[in-house]
C-alpha cells in the first residue's frame, strides 16, 4: 500500500489576474521506504502540490482532490488534525534554509519545539534527543551548537538543522522541497548523502522536489517528470534518463551541464599577446571587529587576498569557488565598485586602481557587469525599456529619444527579449527574462569586458543553459573578453577558456579550462570535481573527497591560507605564503604539500588521476 | 550588549553637552533678549537685571556657568521672570503630571494598539480585520487637538461623566480623557505597523517551516512571529514616547492638566529663556535615552543585531 496517495488533486490560485491552475488533477503514490524525485521547472506546480497536501499553501491557493496518507485523507482537514501529522508522520525540509529558520530562536528550542509537538519525551531527555539528532546530522560540537542562532551557522549546518527538525520524530515521508538548490555543490553533495544515508536507516520515503535532473539521477528509485501542473512522464531513473518518452524530459536532460562530456565553450579568437586586462597582487582586506569588549581590537578579514590574473580579448576567464571564496568581491574590486586595498588592476594598460569616480566613468562603458539575483538588480520601478536605455543616457546623452528607443529594441532582439516586453516591469517578467534584461543593459553598449557574477546561480538548469549559449553567441558576435563567476565548475567549464579556482580569497590554481577539468592538481580542485553530481542512474555518486572536509572553509581562522600546506604551518608558522607555481606551461597552481611528488609524476609522463589518487591531509 | 549599552551611555553625555551649547547659542542670538518689553526699561536698569542673572558676561562665560551649574549642582538656574522660582522647581511641578499622563497614554496605545493590530494580522481579510483597519484609518485622522474638544462636547457637556478639565492630584476621572486625547492617534499608528509587518512576518519561510513542524498556531504566534513583527513597532515607539511627552501642550490646554507641556509654551511667549533652556534639555534627554532603550531593545528582538 502506498504511504501517500494523490487522487485528482488540483491547485487553483485566486490572483488579480484571475485564476491560475497551479497543479491539475494529479495522480501520484508514494510507497513506503521509497525515494520519489520530483522533477520540472519553476512553475510546473510540484512545490506547490505538497504544500497542498501538508495544508501550507497561501492564503489565495485552494485545494482540491483527494490525498491519503497511510489510508487517512489528510486535504482540507482542520488545523489540528493536520498538525498531529505534520512534522510527526511527515517531515519537510524547505529551499532556502536561513529564511526557513526562526532568526531569534536558538536552533535546539527550535528541535525541542518539533519534539515536544509531537511526544511525550521533555526536559533533559529531550535535549538530549535533540543533541544526539544534531550529532546524527554531522554537526561538528553538537551539544555546543545546541544554543547557536540560526545566523551563526553556514549554509550547509543550517539545512542538516532542517534535516534534524524534519526527521526528529522520525516521519515515515521526508519532503525535500529543492533542498540543495542555494547551497554549494561541495555543500549539494554533502546534505544530498545525509538524506540518502538517514531515509535508509530509518526507513522514511522521500519525495526529492528539484529542477535539476542531475540531483535525482543517483538517489531516486524512480522519477516523476512535471510541466504545468500535469505528471508528462514517470519511471525508473534508467528509463527517464536513457530513453526519455517526452521533449520536456528530453530538454530538462540537456539542460544538465554534463562536466564529463562538456559543450565547447566558443571558438577563441586568434590573440594578440597583449591582455586587454592585467590584475596583479590584488588585496580586498575589510578591518572587523572581533571581540565584544568596550574598546575591541580591529583586526582584518582578508577577503581576496593577492590574486594576479589576466584576460585576453575574445576569452572568457572562469572564476570558481564556494560561498565567501571572495569570488564577488574579486569582480567587484577588479570593477573598482569595491575599492582595492592593494594590488593593480590595468585595463588595456591604463592602470584603474586609485583613479577617481569621474576619471572611472569613461572606463565604465567598457566594463560591464551582470549580477547574480536577476529580479533584485533590476529598479522594480523602472521599466525595461528605462532600465536597458539608461547607459545610453549616461554615455551618449547627445541621442535623441527615437534613436534610444532603436537601440534598446535592437539589444532586446540580441539577448532574445519580445519587442512587446519594452514596457514591462520586472515582477511581471521570469528570472530568465529579468536576466536577459540585465545582460542587455550590460551589452547596450557594446563593452570590452563583461563580468558575470553568478550571472545563472538563480536560474532553473534549463533557463541557466539559455542564458549561458546567449552569452557565448554574443562573445562570438563581439569578440568581447568575459569573466564568468560561478560555484559551479560544470557551467563554468561549458563557458570558460581559462578557470581560476579560488579558495578563501586566495587563488590555488589556473590553467586552461580542459586542464583543470581533466588534469586537476591542486587537492581543493579535485574535490570540487568530485562533488559535482553526475546526471546517470548508472553512475554511482562520488563521495566528497575526504581531503578537505573539516570545516575550515572561514577565512577568519589562523592559518586558514595553508589548509594545504600543513608541513609549512608547522615550520613557518601561519604568516607563510604559499608560492604560485607554474609545473606545466600555463598551468599555474599553487603551493600544497603533495605537489613536489606531482611534479615527479608529470615529468615521468605519467597522468594523473584525479578520482583514486590520495593527498595527504 | 552590556559594553554596547555603556558606550552609548558614555557618549550620551557628550551629545547631551553639544544640545546644551547649541541651545544656549541659539537662544543668545535670537533678536530681543529676557528683559525686553514693550515699554523698554531705563539702560542703568537693564544692565543691572542682566548683571544680576550674569547675562553681562560674555558668551563662552555664559555656557560655562550654565554647564558647570548643571553638571555640579544640577541647577538650571532662576526663572527670568518668576521671580522667586527656580527652573528645577517649575519643572519639578509640571513634569511628574506630563510623566503620569503621558506614561499612561503610551501604556495604553502600546497595548491596544499592538493588539488591535496582531488581531487584525491573524484574522487577514476577515470582517475583524476589516474593521480594525476602518477604525485606526478614522482613529488616525484624530490628533490630540481633534480629540480633545470632541471628549469634552461629549463626556463633559452631553453625559456629564467627567470633570471638564484639572488634575485634583491625579485621581482617576481627571486622568481619562487626557489620556484618550492623546494616545488615540499614536494607538491608530501603532496599529497599523503592527498589522502590516505581522502579516508580513506571518507570510514568511520560518513561519512556513514552523507550520510544517505541527506547531500550535498559538505557539507560533507568541514563540516565531511576535519578536520579528515587533521590529518596526520598537523603533516607532521610542519617538512616540518622546512626542506624547512633548506634544502635551495641548493637552495641558484644553484639559488644564498643569503639566510641564504649559509652562514650556508660556515660558516661550513670555522670554522666560531659562525655563525653555531647561525644558529643552530635559526633552533632549528623554529622547537620547528612549532611542538608547530602543536599540536595546532591537538586540533582544533580533539576535543577529550585535553592537
Amino acid at each position: 500500500m502506498p504511504i501517500l496517495s494523490a487522487r485528482n488533486l488540483s491547485v487553483q490560485f485566486k490572483t488579480g489576474d484571475g485564476r491560475v491552475d497551479a497543479v491539475k488533477s494529479l495522480n501520484l503514490e508514494i510507497s513506503a521506504a521509497e525515494c520519489l524525485g520530483i522533477v520540472g521547472e519553476s512553475g510546473s506546480g510540484k512545490s506547490q502540490a505538497f504544500l497542498a497536501c501538508m495544508g501550507l499553501l497561501a492564503a489565495n491557493g485552494r485545494a482540491s482532490g483527494s490525498v491519503l496518507f497511510d489510508g487517512r485523507e489528510i486535504l482540507n482537514i482542520p488545523e489540528k488534525k493536520i498538525n498531529s501529522i505534520r512534522g510527526n508522520e511527515i517531515g519537510m525540509v524547505f529551499q532556502d534554509p536561513l529564511a526557513s529558520l526562526t532568526p531569534h530562536l536558538q536552533i535546539g528550542r527550535q528541535l525541542e519545539e518539533a519534539l515536544q509537538a509531537h511526544t511525550e519525551i521533555a526536559g533533559a531527555e529531550s535535549k538530549k534527543v535533540c543533541i544526539e539528532w544534531l550529532d546524527r546530522v554531522r554537526i561538528p560540537e553538537a551539544a555546543h551548537r545546541f544554543s547557536h542562532f540560526p545566523h551563526q551557522l553556514s549554509g550547509g549546518m543550517r539545512q542538516r538543522v532542517m534535516i534534524a527538525i524534519a526527521m526528529i520524530c522520525r516521519p515515515r515521508l521526508l519532503i525535500a522541497d529543492e533542498p540543495t538548490t542555494s547551497l554549494d555543490v561541495t555543500v549539494q553533495a554533502e546534505i544530498l548523502d545525509l538524506m540518502e544515508a538517514i531515509g535508509k536507516s530509518e526507513g522514511t520515503a522521500i519525495a526529492l522536489i528539484t529542477h535539476d535532473m542531475g540531483v535525482v539521477a543517483q538517489m531516486c528509485e524512480r522519477i516523476v517528470v512535471m510541466q504545468k501542473g500535469e505528471i508528462v512522464e514517470q519511471g525508473s531513473p534508467e528509463s527517464i534518463f536513457h530513453s526519455p518518452g517526452q521533449e520536456y524530459t528530453k530538454a530538462l536532460l540537456d539542460a544538465v551541464p554534463h562536466f564529463d562530456k562538456p559543450r565547447k565553450a566558443a571558438a577563441r579568437r586568434k590573440t594578440s599577446a597583449n591582455p586587454v586586462l592585467a590584475v596583479q597582487g590584488l588585496k580586498v582586506h575589510y578591518p572587523f571587529r572581533r571581540t565584544r569588549s568596550l574598546l575591541g581590537r580591529a583586526s582584518k578579514l582578508k577577503a581576496v587576498d593577492g590574486i594576479s590574473f589576466s584576460v585576453q580579448p575574445g576569452e572568457t576567464l572562469g572564476i570558481v569557488g564556494e560561498s565567501g571564496c571572495g569570488k564577488s568581491t574579486l569582480a567587484r574590486s577588479v570593477l573598482q565598485l569595491i575599492t582595492p586595498t592593494a594590488g593593480s588592476v590595468s585595463w588595456l594598460g591604463r592602470e584603474l586602481a586609485g583613479l577617481s569616480r569621474a576619471k572611472l566613468k569613461p572606463f565604465r562603458k567598457e566594463l560591464q557587469i551582470v549580477f547574480q539575483d536577476p529580479t533584485a538588480s533590476l529598479d522594480p520601478r523602472m521599466t525595461l525599456g528605462a532600465t536597458i536605455g539608461e547607459p545610453l543616457a549616461v554615455f551618449r546623452p547627445g541621442m535623441n529619444s527615437r534613436d534610444r528607443r532603436r537601440a534598446v529594441l535592437a539589444a532586446m532582439e540580441k539577448v532574445g527579449l519580445e519587442p512587446g516586453l519594452l514596457n514591462r516591469y520586472p515582477h511581471e517578467l521570469s528570472g530568465g527574462q529579468n536576466q536577459r534584461v540585465g545582460i542587455a543593459r550590460a551589452m547596450i553598449n557594446e563593452p570590452r569586458l563583461l563580468v558575470c557574477d553568478e550571472a545563472v546561480s538563480a536560474l532553473d538548469v534549463s533557463i541557466q543553459r539559455q542564458i549561458v549559449d546567449l552569452l557565448k553567441n554574443l562573445q562570438e558576435e563581439f569578440g568581447l573578453a568575459m569573466i564568468f563567476i560561478s560555484h559551479d565548475l560544470a557551467v563554468v567549464r561549458e563557458i570558460a577558456h581559462r578557470i581560476l579556482v579560488l579558495y578563501l580569497g586566495r587563488a590555488v590554481e589556473l590553467a586552461d579550462s580542459d586542464a583543470i577539468c581533466e588534469t586537476p592538481l591542486h587537492p581543493y580542485t579535485r574535490s570540487l570535481i568530485a562533488a559535482i553530481p553526475v546526471p546517470d542512474p548508472r553512475i554511482p555518486r562520488k563521495r566528497p573527497v575526504e581531503c578537505r572536509r573539516g570545516d575550515l572553509n572561514s577565512v577568519l581562522e589562523p592559518g586558514a591560507a595553508l589548509r594545504f600546506l600543513p608541513s609549512k604551518l608547522e615550520s613557518d608558522g601561519a604568516s607563510y605564503i604559499p608560492k604560485f607555481l607554474e609545473p606545466l606551461p600555463g598551468h599555474f597552481v599553487e603551493e600544497f604539500d603533495s605537489i613536489h611528488d606531482d611534479q615527479r609524476t608529470l615529468a615521468t609522463g605519467v597522468k594523473s588521476d584525479s578520482g583514486r589518487k590520495q593527498f595527504p591531509r | 550588549m552590556l559594553a554596547y549599552a555603556a558606550r552609548r551611555t558614555l557618549l550620551a553625555a557628550p551629545t547631551l553637552l553639544v544640545l546644551i551649547v547649541l541651545c544656549y547659542v541659539l537662544m543668545y542670538f535670537s533678536p530681543g533678549g529676557p528683559f525686553t518689553a514693550e515699554r523698554p526699561l531705563p539702560p542703568q536698569v537693564l544692565a543691572n537685571i542682566e548683571a544680576k542673572y550674569g547675562l553681562d558676561k560674555p558668551l563662552h562665560a555664559q555656557i560655562w556657568d550654565y554647564v558647570v551649574a548643571i553638571v555640579t549642582r544640577f541647577d538650571f538656574g532662576p526663572s527670568f521672570v518668576y521671580k522667586d522660582r527656580s527652573v528645577n522647581e517649575i519643572i519639578a511641578q509640571g513634569f511628574p503630571v506630563t510623566l503620569t499622563y503621558g506614561s499612561i497614554s503610551f501604556v495604553a496605545a502600546t497595548l491596544v494598539g499592538v493588539s488591535l493590530g496582531v488581531l487584525a494580522a491573524v484574522r487577514h481579510n476577515t470582517l475583524l480585520d476589516f474593521i480594525a483597519v476602518g477604525a485606526t484609518f478614522s482613529a488616525q485622522a484624530l490628533p490630540n487637538f481633534v480629540m480633545a474638544p470632541i471628549l469634552v462636547i461629549v463626556f463633559t457637556w452631553q453625559l456629564g461623566w467627567l470633570p471638564g478639565g484639572g488634575w485634583s492630584g491625579g485621581k482617576w476621572e481627571y486622568i481619562v480623557m487626557p489620556v484618550i486625547a492623546l494616545s488615540t492617534s499614536f494607538m491608530a499608528s501603532i496599529a497599523r505597523i503592527t498589522r502590516s509587518s505581522m502579516l508580513e512576518v506571518l507570510n514568511s519561510g520560518f513561519i512556513r517551516t514552523a507550520r510544517a513542524r505541527g506547531i500550535s498556531p498559538a505557539a507560533i504566534l507568541w514563540r516565531h512571529a511576535m519578536k520579528p513583527a515587533m521590529l518596526p513597532v520598537v523603533s516607532y515607539l521610542g519617538p512616540v514616547f518622546v512626542a506624547m511627552i512633548t506634544g502635551s501642550v495641548l493637552v495641558d490646554l484644553y484639559f488644564s492638566t498643569g503639566g510641564i507641556g504649559l509652562s514650556y509654551v508660556n515660558a516661550a511667549l513670555n522670554r522666560d529663556y531659562a525655563v525653555m533652556l531647561g525644558v529643552t534639555i530635559l526633552y533632549g534627554s528623554l529622547t537620547i535615552a528612549f532611542n538608547l532603550l530602543v536599540d536595546l531593545l532591537y538586540a533582544w528582538l533580533d539576535p543577529r543585531i550585535r553592537y
